[in-house]
């Protein structure tokens, strides 16, 4: 038990992440074909005539915690109830959990020329996976200091859960549409074939407790729709369902320094077709206490919590979901020219906004500065820094070396708690292998 | 994903980490009862009514009890013996006459002056009774008369024998003197036991005369012989027969019950078994019958049998019985002799008979049915508070009504020699606690006849009844004693099959009590003790709200019991008392309304461990003298809280 609700309480506190981006990738590799995936229009081969990438990220990260106390409690291997409050008041009402990976598991990218115009094009296959669990500060509450402080109030214990697991296929292809001294207009797309593997949603789901102010009653509502697709026939190999997207964007480049990318993401929806299963109920049920019924009232009190637990199980062979579309801006300045003889530095300033929640895609807008240098021609070296969003502050970096065609890099979106143990909330880390020539 | 679970956990095992000792405090109800009048009461509002003076009346009927009346007058078997007369086995005397005269020895009508002695020839004759071909006597005699009128003497010696029709001697007479001239001789023989067959013959041997001179013959001189049979009674005889008919009459009694004098027995069934008792076979039908009595197709009823069976068996079916006096079944019992020539008779065995007549169910009876009677059986529910434990309440003016219903078109009554009894049992009173009464009302002056097929109530003023009712019994057996017919002959009586008596008992209470520490209770199942080991109880405080619109004061207290009722522990240490709530003019005007708070501490949470059961309770008291009018919305709401602080402990 011990062991059990120790885990719970510690993966929870620490638990609270925000979508990721990839950031670095984005930043270290731009104009590569994995980082172009938040950007089609930056896939740019350049005079590379082809490219094998392979990139593995995985986020994770947390709000109520930092790193610090992580640390002093992993020291003391002991939990104040001052250390309890505190991730108490750190808390939202509303907070969020987002654990994912993506898998680039190949990226090809070649070179073509057509009528003096370049295009490139891409091919990557990634696996993609994300669960999203919002959770209330109200159930620790609850759990942690009883409903007598609750008492006259209904309090939302309601949580969401959202969790996918897909495989993409995608078809970049870049091209410039204008081309002129100082301005160049660059567009790009991406087509991408979703072959889903599992799939878990539990959405618009209400669960109330109500404790009248003197405790004669407690009354707990609740609605769930539940959908899941995969769950019982999980496979590797076998597929349960599929969609199709879409990527756009354009790239403005003022005299090879100055660039504006504008990105819509993952236009399109996925539909779960095999090993379904919708489960809804609704139920709302109140207790006042033992009557002069003796077990005939016990047995009633007995069939309302069977009741609470009962569920309608929904014959409907699919559903369908969005990807989860997201607008990225960025604006980026490079100090020199694009040479392989240069050092470049270039510096970022990113905006994200997702419209919808969906695992790994968040609707709370992000903003993002960063910059990336090369040094001695061979080692890469990026630092960036987000805000906004789930998470207030978010300290990420790369570390890259190349190796003639060979390039090697270690990144991670939030390291923060390394070098600031009091902010740092959150970790997420990542590595990039990319031969090109 | 793997590899942020793998940071997390080389940098801390989260099972290594000390969890602080928690202090959730939490309120949630424990008890939510309710004593309405409704809930303590077994009156539903439908029995309610409100009396003019606005006291609220409870009408209670017991359950009905159907009986039908048919089925409790028994009618009871008839027997009777009867023998068939007609066969008597005397017959009238009968005689045979013979003569031998002179010309049988060839002498004339002349006179012979010297005549030597002469033999006279064997002479044979035969004689016959048309009606017999055997005899055999039991007692009887024939008389042998010899007239001599011959001229001259008859010798001694001569023989006279009677044969039978196989030749064999029945009767052979040898005379020891001599017949003087003109002299005649009487001889008697005794004929018991003696057997003759038919024809007989006679034969008269060695019969001489002595010689004589001057001897005048005429026309007339002859030896006469004449055999007469008298008094003879017959053991049995082979008789010569066509026809022969034997009819008589019989009277069947049937003694009913209950002075019951009946007129007309229409019968559903019944069976008639007629006993051969004794009696010799012969080939001859039986014919009863009822000379009142008709069958289902309204023909004569009657039955054939055979005389030669010992037991024969009959239905009376669908019959209709007229009974001479009230109870005499007229019969006719014939016997018919058809065929059979020679037949045997054995006149010492008469045909004796024994008629018996049982399973008689009738369909409806006419006639005076008397007075019988017996109890209905029924079943009251009249206990009026479902939790009350113990005390005292009294209640004013119970009266009671016995609803007797009928449809025989008879007079009934409730029977005035018996009692109305009640028994019963409460075991609906506090776990553990029963009450057994028994109960009876006498002398209440019930009797009530009438003849009118309407229902019959009889209402009375039972004092008796508020003995018990003041101890509360739940389940209460009514026994009503009913009676019906009268005592005095009346044949317009009748009973019919659907006749069915029903009888029950109305109880009208006025709720209006008077209540001396009555406590009033409810059991609940209550367990306190949290199933997990790593909450610990520190103290709290349980939170008693109540609301009473009882116009009697209240005294709560809340019992806790294990599992074996034994008391544990109870709420409140000292006695807390609840005023009555406010009624104007039968009106809650106020209720009273009453928040207690009390402690919880852990010697007594140990106690509430133990925990199974809770009873609240409250000791409800009048205030002041009288009785208090109840009104169906009075009630008591009950809501017991519990404000807890806990410790969790992980690590326990």
């Amino acid at each position: 038990m011990k062991k059990r609700l120790t885990i719970i309480i510690f993966c929870l506190f620490i638990g609270n992440v925000q979508a990721q981006h990839n950031l670095q990738l984005q930043y270290g590799y731009r104009g590569g074909l994995a980082a172009s995936r938040f950007l089609p229009s930056t896939f740019d081969m350049k005079e590379k005539s082809f490219s094998l990438e392979t990139n593995f990220n995985v986020y994770f990260s947390n709000r109520a915690i930092n790193y610090e106390s992580f640390r002093t409690v992993s020291a003391s291997k002991e939990l104040s109830n001052q250390d309890i409050d505190q991730f108490l008041v750190n808390l939202n009402n509303r907070n969020t959990l987002t654990v994912g990976q993506d898998f680039l598991l190949l990226g090809v990218g070649f070179r073509t020329k057509i009528n003096k115009s370049f295009f490139n094009w891409g091919v990557t296959l990634t696996d993609r996976a994300a669960v999203h669990l919002i959770y209330r500060k109200s159930l620790f509450e609850l759990l942690l200091r009883g409903n007598r402080p609750f008492a006259g109030q209904t309090i939302e214990l309601s949580p969401e859960l959202r969790g996918r697991y897909f495989r993409e296929i995608a078809l970049n292809n870049t091209f410039k549409i204008k081309k002129s001294k100082n301005l160049g207009i660059t567009f790009g797309y991406q087509l991408k074939y979703y072959w889903l593997l599992a799939g878990v949603f539990l959405e618009n789901a209400n669960l109330d407790f109500f404790t009248e102010e003197t405790g004669r009653s407690l009354n707990i509502d609740y609605d769930y729709v539940y959908f899941s697709s995969g769950i019982n026939d999980f496979s590797l190999t076998n597929s349960k369902g599929n969609g199709l997207g879409l990527s756009l964007g354009t790239t403005f480049e003022w005299q090879n320094r100055l660039a504006f990318d504008v990105a819509v993401n993952d236009l399109g929806a996925i539909t779960f077709k095999k090993d379904v299963a919708i489960v809804k109920d609704s139920e709302s049920f109140t207790f006042e206490g033992l009557d002069g019924e003796g077990l005939k009232n016990v047995n009633a009190v007995t069939d309302s919590i069977s009741a609470l637990i009962e569920n309608e199980e929904v014959l409907q062979q699919s559903f369908r979901r969005p990807v989860g579309t997201q607008l990225l801006l960025q604006l980026s300045y490079q100090f020199t020219d694009y040479s392989s003889k240069e050092n470049p530095t270039r510096f970022y300033l990113t905006y994200i906004q997702g419209f919808n929640e969906q695992p790994g895609i968040s609707t709370n807008p992000r903003v993002i500065i960063a910059a990336h240098t090369r040094l001695f021609k061979s080692i890469y070296f990026g630092l960036n820094t987000a805000f906004g969003g789930l998470n207030p502050l978010a300290i990420g970096g790369l570390v890259g070396i190349r190796i003639r065609n060979l390039r090697f890099s270690i990144q991670s979106d939030d390291f923060t708690g390394f070098i600031l143990p009091s902010k740092g909330t959150g970790i997420g880390l990542g590595f990039t292998f990319r031969y090109s020539k | 994903m793997l590899v942020s679970v793998l940071v997390i956990l080389y940098s801390c095992d989260p099972t290594d980490i000390k969890l602080p000792t928690f202090e959730p405090q939490y309120i949630f109800p424990l008890i939510n009862d309710q004593f309405t009048f409704d809930d303590i009461t077994f009156i539903s509002t439908a029995n309610i009514s409100e009396s003019d003076d606005g006291t609220l009346i409870f009408t209670h009927l017991s359950e009905q009890d159907t009986l039908r009346v048919f089925d409790q007058f028994d009618i009871p078997d008839a027997q009777f013996d009867f023998e068939i007369p007609g066969i008597s086995g005397l017959i009238d005397p009968f005689n045979f006459n013979f003569r031998i005269s002179s010309q049988d020895i060839g002498i004339e009508s002349e006179t012979i002056p010297f005549l030597p002695a002469i033999d006279f020839p064997e002479s044979s004759q035969t004689f016959n009774i048309s009606e017999f071909q055997e005899l055999n006597i039991q007692d009887g005699q024939l008389i042998l008369r010899i007239d001599n009128n011959l001229p001259i003497a008859i010798s001694e010696g001569f023989v006279i024998e009677l044969k039978n029709n196989d030749g064999t001697v029945a009767i052979s007479h040898t005379a020891q003197v001599g017949l003087p001239i003109g002299s005649s001789e009487e001889i008697v023989i005794d004929l018991a036991n003696r057997t003759f067959n038919f024809p007989i013959s006679t034969k008269v041997s060695n019969l001489s005369t002595l010689g004589g001179s001057n001897l005048i013959f005429d026309e007339s001189s002859s030896i006469k012989m004449e055999l007469s049979f008298e008094n003879i009674l017959l053991s049995s005889a082979i008789v010569l027969s066509e026809r022969f008919q034997v009819a008589t009459d019989f009277q069947l009694p049937i003694r009913f019950p209950n002075n019951a004098f009946i007129t007309a027995l229409k019968l559903r069934n019944a069976s008639i078994d007629l006993i051969k008792q004794s009696g010799f076979d012969l080939p001859a039908n039986l014919v009863v019958t009822f000379l009142d009595g008709r069958n289902n197709i309204n023909e004569p009823l009657q039955f054939n049998g055979s005389l030669n069976q010992t037991q024969q068996a009959f239905d009376l079916n669908d019959a209709m019985l007229r009974l001479e006096a009230g109870e005499l079944l007229n019969l006719n019992v014939s016997l018919d002799l058809d065929v059979q020539s020679p037949l045997r008779i054995e006149f010492n065995r008469p045909f004796n008979f024994e008629m018996k007549m049982s399973d008689i169910t009738p369909k409806f009876i006419s006639g005076h049915l008397g007075l019988f009677g017996g109890r209905i059986q029924s079943g009251l529910e009249i206990g009026l508070f479902d939790r009350i434990q113990s005390g005292n309440i009294s209640f004013d003016g119970i009266s009671a009504t016995i609803n007797l219903n009928h449809n025989m078109g008879i007079r009934s009554a409730v029977n005035e020699n018996d009692d109305i009894t009640f028994a019963g049992r409460n075991p609906r009173l506090s776990p553990g606690v029963t009450v057994d009464i028994g109960e009876q009302i006498r002398g209440l002056g019930l009797v009530k006849v009438s003849s009118q097929e309407e229902i019959e109530s009889t209402k009375f003023e039972v004092e008796a009844l508020d003995d018990f009712l003041s101890i509360l019994p739940s389940d209460i057996q009514l026994s009503i004693p009913w009676e019906i017919g009268t005592r005095f002959v009346d044949t317009t009586q009748f009973l019919s099959k659907e006749s069915f008596l029903t009888g029950q008992l109305e109880v009208a209470i006025p709720i209006r009590i008077d209540a001396k520490e009555l406590i009033i209770s409810d059991t609940i199942d209550f367990v306190f003790e949290p199933d997990v080991s790593f909450l610990e109880f520190v103290d709290g405080t349980f939170n008693y709200f109540l609301s009473s619109s009882f116009p009697l004061e209240l005294k709560p207290q809340v019992i806790f019991l294990d599992s074996s009722f034994q008391v544990l522990d109870s709420l409140f240490i000292l006695d807390r008392t609840i005023a009555p709530a406010k009624i104007v003019d039968g009106v809650i005007q106020e209720p009273s309304v009453v928040q207690f708070a009390t402690n919880i501490n852990e010697a007594k949470f140990r106690n509430l461990k133990k925990t199974h059961f809770a009873i609240p309770t409250f000791e409800m008291s009048s205030l002041g003298d009288g009785h208090i009018s109840v009104r169906s919305d009075f009630n008591i709401d009950l809501d017991i809280t519990a404000d807890i602080n806990t410790q969790i402990d992980v690590d326990k």
